[in-house]
């Protein structure tokens, strides 16, 4: 292939013995023949330099990019999934204590949490491995039927039936709880684990090492070639080869650099982006569980004794100091972009404070006044709280965004950078090799 | 020297990106982790408590006799000293376990009070120990929490269509009778169940710990039937899975089954030859405080005798549900 213009030129029979006596223990060996195999492999460590840093280039800005748009769409579009859901039972069980005439307010809230849960749930199913595109179909069935048995209840509630709260139950405790919001967990963690696998690709050591080793062998074989040159033809200077030299430290200094940039600009996208995006989302789906659970606990009346201890774990799992609202709080601060995540800290300790009020209340056989501060002023907050996430998320996509974008531009050019790197130092080689050659012509 | 210098620094920071790899896995797992341990939250186990052999001979055909009063009742706010009354006195609520889904006898209201015929019946009681029947607090108990809720101690009394039976016996006491029923089969109109033979292959719906479910188990075993059973947790959740068609047929006391037939106009009960079993209501109270089932029993004398049962039996169950008035069963005591 590129060994052509080599054996294009005619070697001189006998090797320069005017060249160095002190070589003539090697003189049985053709000279010609030898730089002819030393250009051979120059020309291919070379090319296989090029290709091991346009292949990493390529896959990490492919991993990068992955990372700035499907991935993180799709980690997101599962959470809000999720977010809907819980929201969509949320909405319906604060309708059902608030009483028999339900709030348009409340009823359109169910209506769009369900219709847009329903979308992305049509989008999710496009993606993932074969298990979640399964959990995605179950839960778009599943959601028919969840649906179905409120209407039922909501019909039954009218008429004053009793079985209007079997109804309810069936749907909320049975069918969402117990089938829905677990499947769209494990499709959530999908997209999580698809998500980190891109990142993981954007980051990976392996090919820093491999484009440091080859690029190391290669420019080692470079400089044995140029000493090899030196010794044989007395002349210290090849400047092709030494131009080949420069060429491929540059592009190994070049990747080396850019690597960096990106996985740093990766880092960041992770340290303050992704983490606390995942660790924001699913302490805002907590919060909904919560503020369920506590509709619920009330509407059940200790019937079901499921509530309580969920509220409790979902507190074990949010609150604290490895709490995922603490966590998410230390994952922001020290980015480039803090976010505001005082207002939601203490916002999330209002709502806390609600819930024992009204927790209190209940247990002190004020049934009323729990049910007014759980659908009054803890409701309130709730919906404060998780506006407080949204701003929080928003900002963190952003942030998330802006970095991703950062760890692509870092590649930009080094693929076709790359090419041109490696066509010019074979062509410095090629060059550099012929005239020795041509010498023995 | 410069560039080897940054490659260097590339180098050692690819390291420490290795690791942050592993620190992002960790939240993934943080988040997961959450989510499923939410996911999977449960209860804790409801103990059963321990059994006791009634010291006196306990008839199945009859386990009504109970404790007699002693004396008239004590005047509201002055409970005497070192009894039950007193502490739920002191206290200033009773704690009474019911069910919220149980038309007729225990259901939610659409302003969300509690109300029925088991409710009116424990205001009573609250009215006899504060002179306010106001003073007291509901705690919704499911069919098979009612006797671990009163042997636990959460609820003072229970009253949820408790049927006294000698098994029972073992595990709590019972005040005297207050009503009586039978146990039935509720069918959808257009079934082809007419009669209990027809139940061979069909699945029937019963309430998990209630006395139904051994009762109609020992019809199939004994009649061969080859039914299966449904078995759910909350009473109205028959009705959700006849309606469904997630079961054919209901068995239960025929109470809950009226309650069904007013939701559902589309139901009707099966006419028995002879009732599957019949069922006799009583309060459940712990063992530990038979003074309070003496104080109970003593209520449930007054109610009877100044007309208020009759009264409060019209309201809830005739208007309610279409039961005509039957005077309910004289008390029996045992000591």
């Amino acid at each position: 292939m590129t060994a052509a213009p080599f054996t294009a030129t005619r070697a001189r029979q006998e090797p320069a013995e005017t060249a160095s006596p002190a070589s003539s223990r090697s003189a049985h060996i053709s000279t010609p023949g030898l730089l002819r195999i030393v250009g051979v492999v120059l020309t291919v460590g070379v090319i296989v330099f090029g290709l091991v840093v346009i292949r990493s280039a390529t896959a990490r800005r492919h991993a990068a990019h992955e990372v700035a748009t499907t991935a993180t769409a799709r980690l997101t579009e599962a959470a809000d999934a999720y977010v809907e859901l819980a929201d969509a039972d949320a909405a319906e069980s604060t309708a059902f204590l608030q009483g028999p005439v339900e709030s348009a307010a409340l009823r359109q809230r169910y209506n769009r949490d369900l219709r847009e849960a329903a979308q992305r749930l049509t989008a999710l199913a496009g993606g993932g491995s074969a298990d979640a595109r399964a959990a995605t179909q179950a839960v778009t069935q599943q959601l028919l039927f969840y649906a179905g048995l409120v209407d039922s209840a909501r019909a039954n509630n009218l008429l004053g039936n009793s079985v209007g709260a079997a109804y309810l139950h069936q749907a909320s405790s049975k069918v969402m709880r117990g089938t829905i919001l677990p499947e769209t967990t494990s499709v959530y963690e999908d997209a999580a684990r698809d998500f980190d696998a891109n990142d993981h690709a954007g980051m990976a050591t392996s090919e820093i090492l491999a484009v440091l080793l080859v690029g190391a062998l290669v420019l080692a074989l470079l400089i044995g070639a140029q000493l090899y040159l030196a010794i044989r033809t007395r002349r210290i200077l090849n400047v092709g080869l030494v131009i080949a030299t420069l060429l491929v430290l540059a592009l190994g200094v070049w990747s080396l650099v850019a690597f960096g940039a990106e996985r740093d600009a990766l880092r960041r996208s992770q340290r303050g982006g992704s983490d606390p995006l995942q660790l924001l989302s699913t302490a805002r789906i907590l919060t909904l569980r919560q503020i369920g659970d506590d509709n619920l606990e009330l509407i059940e009346r200790g019937a079901v004794d499921t509530y309580r201890p969920e509220f409790e774990v979902a507190a074990d799992q949010l609150g604290g100091s490895g709490g995922l609202i603490a966590l998410a709080d230390s994952a922001v601060r020290g980015t480039d972009a803090p976010r505001d995540m005082k207002q939601l800290t203490s916002t999330y300790g209002g709502f806390l404070a609600d819930h024992n009020a009204a927790r209190n209340d209940n247990d002190r056989d004020n049934y009323r006044g729990a049910v007014a501060v759980t659908t009054g002023k803890e409701t309130r907050d709730f919906q404060a709280l998780d506006a407080a996430y949204q701003r929080v998320l928003a900002d963190t996509l952003v942030e998330l965004n802006h970095q991703s974008q950062q760890a692509q531009d870092a590649l930009t050019g080094l693929a076709i950078g790359a090419a041109l790197f490696v066509v010019l130092a074979i062509a410095a080689v090629v060059l550099g090799l012929r005239r020795r050659i041509e010498e023995y012509a | 020297m410069r560039r080897l210098r940054v490659v260097a620094i590339s180098l050692g920071a690819a390291c420490i990106a290795a690791s942050c790899a592993s620190s992002h896995d960790t939240t993934t797992a943080r988040t997961v982790g959450a989510l499923s341990a939410v996911n999977h939250a449960t209860a804790p186990p409801v103990l059963n408590p321990p059994n006791r052999k009634p010291k006196w001979p306990c008839d199945n055909s009859d386990p009504t006799p109970s404790l007699r009063p002693v004396g008239p009742l004590p005047a509201p706010e002055q409970m005497p000293a070192g009894t039950f009354m007193q502490r739920i006195q002191q206290r200033g609520r009773l704690i009474v376990g019911v069910d919220q889904n149980t038309t007729g006898f225990g259901y939610r209201q659409a302003n969300g009070e509690i109300d029925g015929f088991d409710v009116d019946l424990l205001r009573e009681v609250a009215r006899a120990i504060f002179g306010d029947p106001a003073k007291i607090e509901f705690v919704s108990v499911t069919t098979s929490e009612r006797v671990p809720a009163v042997a636990s101690g959460q609820v003072d009394i229970v009253a949820s269509l408790l049927s006294i039976t000698c098994t029972r016996w073992q595990q709590i006491d019972f005040t005297t009778e207050y009503y009586r029923t039978e146990q039935g089969v509720l069918v959808r109109s257009n079934s082809s169940i007419h009669q209990l033979a027809d139940l061979g292959g069909k699945k029937i719906c019963a309430i998990r710990g209630s006395t139904s479910i051994a009762a109609i188990n020992k019809l199939i075993k004994g009649t061969g039937l080859k039914a299966t059973i449904d078995p759910v947790d909350l009473r109205p959740d028959c009705l959700v899975d006849l309606q469904d068609g997630a079961a054919d047929a209901i068995t239960s006391d025929n109470t809950i089954l009226d309650g069904f037939r007013v939701q559902d106009p589309q139901t009707e009960l099966l006419s028995l030859s002879e009732p599957i079993e019949a069922e006799r209501y009583g309060m459940g109270i712990s063992i530990a405080h038979p003074d309070f089932v003496r104080f109970v029993n003593a209520v449930l004398e007054e109610l009877r005798a100044n007309g208020l049962y009759e009264q409060l039996y019209t309201q809830d169950l005739t208007t309610g549900l279409g039961i005509p008035y039957v005077a309910p069963p004289p008390p029996e005591y045992r000591s």
